[in-house]
């Protein structure tokens, strides 16, 4: 399926203003996000199947409610918005179980075999950064919003946003060296 | 912007755009490496993230969607003709000890076609992957173009789910029932004051197609059988 992203960043999302009907632009919507939502949704709760319900739910409740996405260009904020809603009414009470981000959910078959292991050290480190952590993080490097927007969609204020921000890539940063170094002694 | 603070913004956010960090970050080789690193970093992050996303999700959304939206429809519609109901259900005493069940299935599809006459002025201009994906969950498919669809939806006749569809024939609109579940032994002539067509027995199950008086339904059944093919 062809992919085209309505960034942030970009000015594309104006393309979308000048489609004749609903339908229409909910399909030009569907096939921009869903990739990006589905990965974000993955890394809230942990669980492909979940995650997978949880896109669906998203996008029903956007097709619902479409009239109230007045701006197209934020179509991408609203619906990780409903998304994040959503994953708190359902999921929420069940979470402590959830914060385990499944192994399987990790394994990529792509790449190739060292590229692999290096991406799945980082996949393992992610999954274990708290959400606090993560969260603006996958804002940040999947959805590319700019910090004041990740400050929008988490109601945080934008100096918090920018310690958690950097907490999150240290801590990274830390549990890489740390995996590292266990490694080596494993093969020493 | 002293050093830490520098370091720390570029730790929070490499792509930082602000002149004061842009300036700090070009007056030093140490710092514009420092953050070009971060940038890498974050590179090899958006390829962890990036997750396998499984097959025919954004056809699943779609066909959850296309669903939901007759699921809508219908309740609004219920919801109008509750109280229509109660007096149907007088007149319809009349005919409890009808033999067959299929023996009213030309007035349940009028019924269906008056109860959804705004369908008949749609202009959803549907391609072959809609069409597709609506016919796969009934087990078929489109082997060629079916003409100009301007309606596609669900319908359910003697308690049986179908697709309703609203092509664009030579004179108006016209309805076409696909009852995948519904088996009938012989075409039976569907008309009133304003409409007229048939229901007929095709490969799986039965198909209805209705149209104004005069319409040239015979070619649209041509095309429509020849064009789905059924699992059966």
């Amino acid at each position: 399926m062809k992919k085209f992203f309505i960034g942030n960043k970009n000015g594309s999302g104006r393309v979308l203003s000048d489609m004749p009907s609903k339908q229409k632009r909910f399909d030009v919507l569907l096939n921009a996000l869903y990739v990006d939502l589905f990965r974000y949704a993955c890394w809230l709760c942990g669980n492909r199947s979940m995650a997978e319900d949880l896109v669906q739910e998203t996008y029903l409740r956007a097709w619902r409610s479409f009239e109230k996405l007045k701006d197209e260009k934020a179509a991408k904020a609203w619906l990780i918005t409903i998304l994040r809603r959503e994953n708190a009414r359902q999921y929420e009470r069940i979470q402590p179980r959830l914060i385990d981000i499944e192994h399987e959910m990790l394994v990529d078959t792509t790449a190739d075999i060292t590229q692999s292991m290096e991406s799945h050290m980082l996949q393992l480190s992610i999954s274990k950064l708290e959400l606090e952590f993560r969260e603006p993080l996958m804002l940040q490097v999947i959805g590319g919003f700019s910090t004041d927007e990740i400050a929008d969609i988490l109601t945080l204020n934008k100096n918090t946003v920018l310690t958690r921000l950097f907490r999150a890539r240290n801590k990274l940063k830390i549990m890489l060296v740390e995996n590292t170094q266990q490694r080596d002694a494993g093969n020493g | 912007m002293d050093d830490l603070e520098f370091r720390r913004r570029a730790y929070a956010e490499p792509d930082c755009r602000d002149d004061e960090f842009l300036e700090k970050m070009k007056s030093s080789q140490d710092n514009q490496k420092f953050v070009t690193e971060l940038q890498k970093f974050d590179q090899r992050i958006k390829e962890a993230m990036s997750i396998d996303v499984p097959e025919g999700l954004a056809e699943r959304i779609l066909l959850n969607q296309t669903l939901s939206q007759d699921d809508q429809k219908k309740q609004r519609i219920k919801l109008v003709f509750s109280i229509a109901a109660s007096v149907l259900v007088m007149v319809s005493l009349f005919f409890v000890f009808s033999p067959s069940s299929n023996s009213n299935i030309d007035q349940q599809v009028l019924t269906h076609i008056y109860q959804e006459l705004d369908h008949l002025n749609e202009h959803q201009n549907n391609d072959m992957q809609r069409i597709n994906i609506m016919l796969r969950s009934f087990g078929g498919s489109l082997k060629h173009e079916i003409g100009q669809v301007n309606y596609l939806g669900s319908c359910n006749i003697a308690n049986k789910e179908g697709i309703h569809m609203v092509l664009a024939g030579s004179k108006g609109p016209v309805t076409v029932m696909l009852l995948p579940q519904l088996d009938i032994d012989n075409t039976r002539f569907i008309s009133d004051q304003r409409f007229s067509g048939s229901v007929f027995p095709v490969a799986k199950g039965s198909m209805v197609i209705i149209g104004g008086h005069g319409e040239r339904l015979e070619e649209i059944k041509q095309k429509l059988e020849s064009g789905i093919s059924w699992v059966i």
